[in-house]
């Protein structure tokens, strides 16, 4: 359940202006809801539209088996139209309250029969979104008794054809779908844990009409690892049929504009690998460092006082005091002689 | 060769298009083509068919043409090794298309074009792997004759691609940099090269509080991490550093019973309310600092510490003059240093009312208020304040917008209205008591004759009932 902005802001108003603090497993969650540096998997939001048949819910149930544990499934219909403010709204806050970032909007009617909408947030608003129109689906359990993929297991993932770099409609798709299938983003991996494959073939299906319009297979396949017969170091895959097949055409899209896009693909400086600059190695071996220091202001800066240095400064302050009051005893004697010189009589005998 | 004598045979505008399909697709593709080319001579009899297919598909030129080469050379080889397709189908495919990579993502780009043609084609025996897996159960969606999709699909096709582009993958995988760990070999991946967006933007940089500015600048070092537990010298234990006065580490003057009067001290003062008056003040001071470096960095509206401090002060006074009221006018005990010892002594009460009041004020100083509290045997009757229910705040200001409380406000106010309207049961109750009576008159309530309603007398009976007023239908607001 993470807090809207508007929610973020009050609570933190309120723990600085002296408010009790929550518990720290929920300070540890609400941490993870801020901005980071490193982002981890994205969270996937699977809803009903309007009016869903069964064969959409298989769809979404079948996504969820996929993308889990980052996958949640809402299991009532939900009033959202998606291409409308009001629907990007709704979806804005849901996918805020349950920590998604991507979403799958699955509805079916007369008009948009086995409708599917995929899209994904940036900054809590929705940033891209496409409407697929699903042709032919068959599920994970369309493939009894073969083996299928383990749960959490990272996917290879592959795209064929020229039309996902030629169509500019299908190269943000293939952008969405790599983000959807993706799974954790990690620098090493156990080689041996790859188990499936989904690959996503585009063809252009020119019948009849003035302009083709692209079809796009998508195909899972449980991956066993075979020795190369030939003897490379390399395994050789078995690809057996397995999990969700999906035939679906591009319906309607709304992408991202440019400068929102910008915006969501700035990467921060920190993730950048930096360059040691100042590490050198001779030819003996040994790294020789070099620091840089910057301008080291000596006046103002203040250091610990020793004891005698204190005692020291306390004397010279009293020995000024003393001198001041000195002087100060001095003037008035010399007023006070000014004043009998022209009065006659001291000032005391007033 | 023949190929190309083939294709010759056809319309001068094909072979245009060839020539422009070999030069505009990519150099990959033109080398293959000359690899194909070589291969074509070996099973001239199958191109009799391919020539055929390649007439009756003039929709897509480019397509046919430039796939033609790659298409011919995959089938070839599925003659050439039957076999070897049951254990591992890579073989079936030649590695003549070659992929692209993002191995941060383990992703794998075949750009190479995909023939339509080959793709939808119909009721070929060859498919054997649509009878055996794609033809357990019907497909959960299945592809209507409406819709767009040229049934069947050739999966084999599709997965004999998908089989060379894992091979592929896979062996570029393999020749990542790797370590032994017990759970397998661990390869590391290198960045990825597909740029994703994020979910959220970066975080800011931090700002700097005034202090650390200050301590930038003049070179002084952070504190550095305490330790969870401190040990106490009073009890011979290791305590939290923060806690209520029992369970603190060195606790200080708050918690001794005994403290010595100094020199600079009003004997006639309170030392611990001193204290708290300090903590207070300090405390007070914390959050101020607090909430101007909160607002100084962004995260904090503008304005909201000074407005916090105005309230503080504000309330601060308030209470003072209150205090201040309700001891002039006896209300309260009064506190602190007993009656005859303060200066004030003439306001300050003495004897058994301010015992009372004191004795009053004792009962009250509890959790609950003295409600629960047990009474010794022939006490009297507690006087307690007796508005000791909790109130319902307005939703308006506690910031709560559950349903059943806002039916339940906005029930209220339409009783209210219908009551104003309409009469209720109590309102009546009292006309006829007298309470709305203006005068004397006993039957009509709303004569005003001039005698006061002091002197009001209610009939009994018929008379009492007043004059029968129009009955009026009750309006379903």
């Amino acid at each position: 359940m993470a807090p809207t902005p508007h929610q973020a802001k009050q609570a933190k108003a309120k723990l600085i202006s002296g408010g009790k603090q929550p518990k720290a497993r929920v300070q540890r969650y609400l941490k993870t809801t801020e901005s980071q540096l490193k982002e981890g998997a994205k969270g996937s939001l699977l809803l009903k539209g309007i009016r869903c048949s069964d064969a959409m819910s298989t769809i979404l149930k079948d996504m969820r088996s996929v993308q889990a544990p980052h996958a949640k499934l809402l299991s009532k219909n939900n009033m959202i139209v998606p291409f409308d403010d009001e629907g990007q709204q709704s979806l804005e806050f849901l996918t805020t309250k349950n920590d998604a970032s991507v979403f799958a909007l699955a509805s079916h009617n007369k008009k948009r029969p086995n409708n599917l909408v995929m899209g994904r947030t940036f900054d809590r608003r929705v940033l891209d979104m496409v409407e697929l129109g699903i042709l032919q689906y068959r599920s994970v359990g369309d493939f009894p008794g073969l083996p299928k993929q383990r749960v959490g297991s990272k996917p290879l993932l592959q795209f064929v054809g020229d039309v996902w770099s030629s169509d500019i409609n299908l190269k943000r798709l293939q952008n969405l779908l790599i983000d959807f299938y993706r799974g954790d983003p990690v620098d090493s991996l156990i080689l041996s844990g790859l188990d499936h494959v989904m690959v996503f073939t585009a063809a252009e299906a020119s019948i009849g009409g003035v302009e083709p319009s692209p079809i796009i297979h998508q195909r899972t396949y449980y991956m066993k690892l075979k020795k190369d017969p030939k003897g490379g170091k390399s395994p050789v895959p078995y690809l057996t049929p397995s999990g969700p097949d999906m035939d679906f055409k591009v319906r309607r899209t709304e992408f991202a504009s440019p400068d929102l896009w910008k915006l969501a693909m700035k990467q921060p400086q920190g993730v950048k690998a930096k360059k040691k600059k100042n590490q050198t190695t001779n030819i003996f071996g040994e790294t020789i460092g070099r620091l840089h220091l910057e301008r080291q202001d000596i006046d103002s800066r203040s250091g610990k006082k020793s004891k005698a240095l204190r005692m020291a400064d306390k004397l010279d302050k009293a020995e000024a005091k003393a001198a001041l009051e000195d002087e100060l005893g001095r003037e008035e004697e010399e007023m006070d002689n000014e004043f009998q010189q022209a009065y006659g009589f001291s000032k005391g005998d007033m | 060769m023949a190929r190309r004598k083939a294709t010759a045979r056809m319309s001068k505008k094909k072979e245009v298009e060839v020539e422009e399909a070999s030069t505009s697709s990519a150099s990959v593709a033109e080398s293959e083509a000359e690899e194909e080319s070589d291969t074509n001579d070996h099973s001239e009899e199958e191109e009799a068919s391919d020539v055929q297919s390649e007439e009756e598909e003039e929709g897509s030129d480019e397509e046919v043409n430039s796939s033609d080469e790659e298409s011919s050379g995959e089938e070839e080889s599925d003659d050439e090794s039957p076999e070897n397709s049951d254990d591992v189908n890579t073989d079936s495919v030649g590695q003549n298309e070659q992929c692209t990579f993002d191995l941060g993502n383990l992703l794998s780009f075949n750009t190479h074009q995909v023939n339509a043609a080959e793709l939808y084609r119909g009721g070929s025996m060859k498919n054997n792997l649509n009878k055996e897996w794609y033809e357990l159960r019907p497909p959960t969606i299945e592809a209507s004759k409406a819709s767009a999709l040229p049934n069947p699909v050739n999966e084999s096709m599709l997965l004999a691609k998908a089989a060379e582009g894992t091979t592929q993958l896979l062996r570029e995988l393999w020749k990542l940099p790797t370590e032994k760990t017990d759970l397998g070999l661990l390869a590391k991946l290198p960045t990825a090269e597909t740029r994703l967006p994020r979910m959220l933007p970066p975080p800011p940089p931090k700002q700097l509080t005034k202090w650390e500015q200050f301590a930038l600048q003049r070179g002084i070092a952070p504190k550095g991490k305490q330790s969870r537990k401190v040990f106490d010298e009073a009890t011979g234990e290791w305590k939290h550093l923060t806690g209520s006065l029992d369970n603190k580490a060195n606790a200080g003057p708050e918690s001794w019973p005994i403290l010595e009067v100094k020199k600079n001290d009003d004997p006639m003062q309170d030392p611990w309310e001193k204290l708290r008056e300090e903590k207070k003040s300090r405390v007070g001071k914390n959050t101020e600092s607090r909430m101007r470096n909160a607002e100084r960095a962004g995260n904090l509206e503008k304005g909201t510490a000074n407005r916090m401090m105005k309230n503080v002060k504000k309330q601060e006074k308030q209470k003072v003059l209150m205090r201040q009221k309700e001891r002039e006018m006896g209300l309260v005990a009064p506190v602190g240093v007993p009656v005859d010892m303060r200066s004030g002594g003439e306001k300050a009460q003495r004897g058994k009312p301010s015992t009372q009041l004191a004795l009053k004020a004792t009962q009250t100083s509890t959790a609950s208020l003295g409600r629960f509290d047990k009474q010794i045997e022939g006490e009297p009757e507690r006087q307690l304040n007796k508005n000791t229910k909790k109130r319902k705040l307005d939703p308006s200001v506690t910031g709560n917008t559950n349903k059943k409380y806002l039916q339940t406000e906005a029930q209220k106010s339409q009783d209210i209205l219908s009551k104003v309207m309409n009469g209720s049961k109590q309102k009546d109750k009292d006309v006829k008591k007298g309470k709305y009576a203006k005068g004397e008159t006993a039957y009509d309530y709303d004569f005003d004759d001039g005698l006061g309603s002091g002197s009001f007398k209610k009939k009994k009976g018929r008379a009492g009932a007043g004059k029968m007023k129009k009955l009026t239908k009750k309006r379903i607001m």
